[in-house]
């Protein structure tokens, strides 16, 4: 089972200011801004030129959960990675004891599949379908 | 049950981070502001091991309230 990292999800208030603060140490943005309307929140995507990519997400104002997260100072909040089938690796991250959260239909990747888990650790990932 | 309820009611603040007040057992997790999926998840992982336990996924699936949970829990203590 392959899970290729995508992206580092970052959190932040307000998009088009941190995407201006990003660009200070060399990111560009590569997207339009989304609306994931099933997550209650914006996002898009920057990238460097060592191919680090980063998802800036701005939570709406009733997704509480992040915003709390957001309140306690949390930046880095998840990291995404490519996996070919949601499935399979749904069915492997379940018996390797990851709690799966939700799947939905990303409007950031076209209307693919994607996932989110959570560890015992609360570690959490994202998967996006290829 | 009471017990139960009062034990239920700290770790869900806790999971919330707020003051849970007016908690009732026939309450869903809709009804319940920040209880979302990830929530959700969490309240598990926390009642698993509060509670040295362990759900199965069509019991967390039939969860339409916060007696079920209790039931659950009850069932499996």
């Amino acid at each position: 089972m392959n899970f290729d990292i995508h992206h580092f999800a970052y959190l932040t208030e307000n998009i088009e200011f941190t995407v201006n603060e990003m660009s200070a140490i060399g990111f560009t943005l590569e997207s339009p801004i989304y609306d994931i309307i099933s997550q209650k929140v914006r996002v898009c995507f920057l990238r460097n030129k060592e191919n680090i990519c980063y998802e800036l997400v701005e939570p709406y104002v009733e997704n509480l959960t992040l915003k709390r997260l957001l309140s306690n100072g949390v930046t880095i909040y998840h990291t995404g990675y490519l996996v070919s089938s949601i499935e399979a690796a749904t069915d492997y991250l379940k018996e390797k004891e990851f709690y799966l959260v939700s799947i939905f239909h990303s409007e950031a990747f076209n209307g693919r599949r994607c996932a989110f888990f959570v560890t015992r650790s609360k570690n959490l990932i994202e998967l996006i379908e290829l | 049950m009471k017990a139960q309820i009062e034990d239920f009611r700290v770790i869900l603040s806790e999971v919330l981070e707020r003051e849970i007040e007016s908690l009732n057992i026939m309450d869903a997790p809709k009804d319940v502001d920040g209880w979302d999926s990830l929530n959700h998840v969490y309240l598990i992982i926390k009642l698993e091991s509060h509670y040295k336990i362990k759900f199965n996924t069509s019991q967390v699936q039939k969860w339409s309230c916060i007696d079920d949970i209790l039931n659950d829990i009850n069932s499996l203590t």
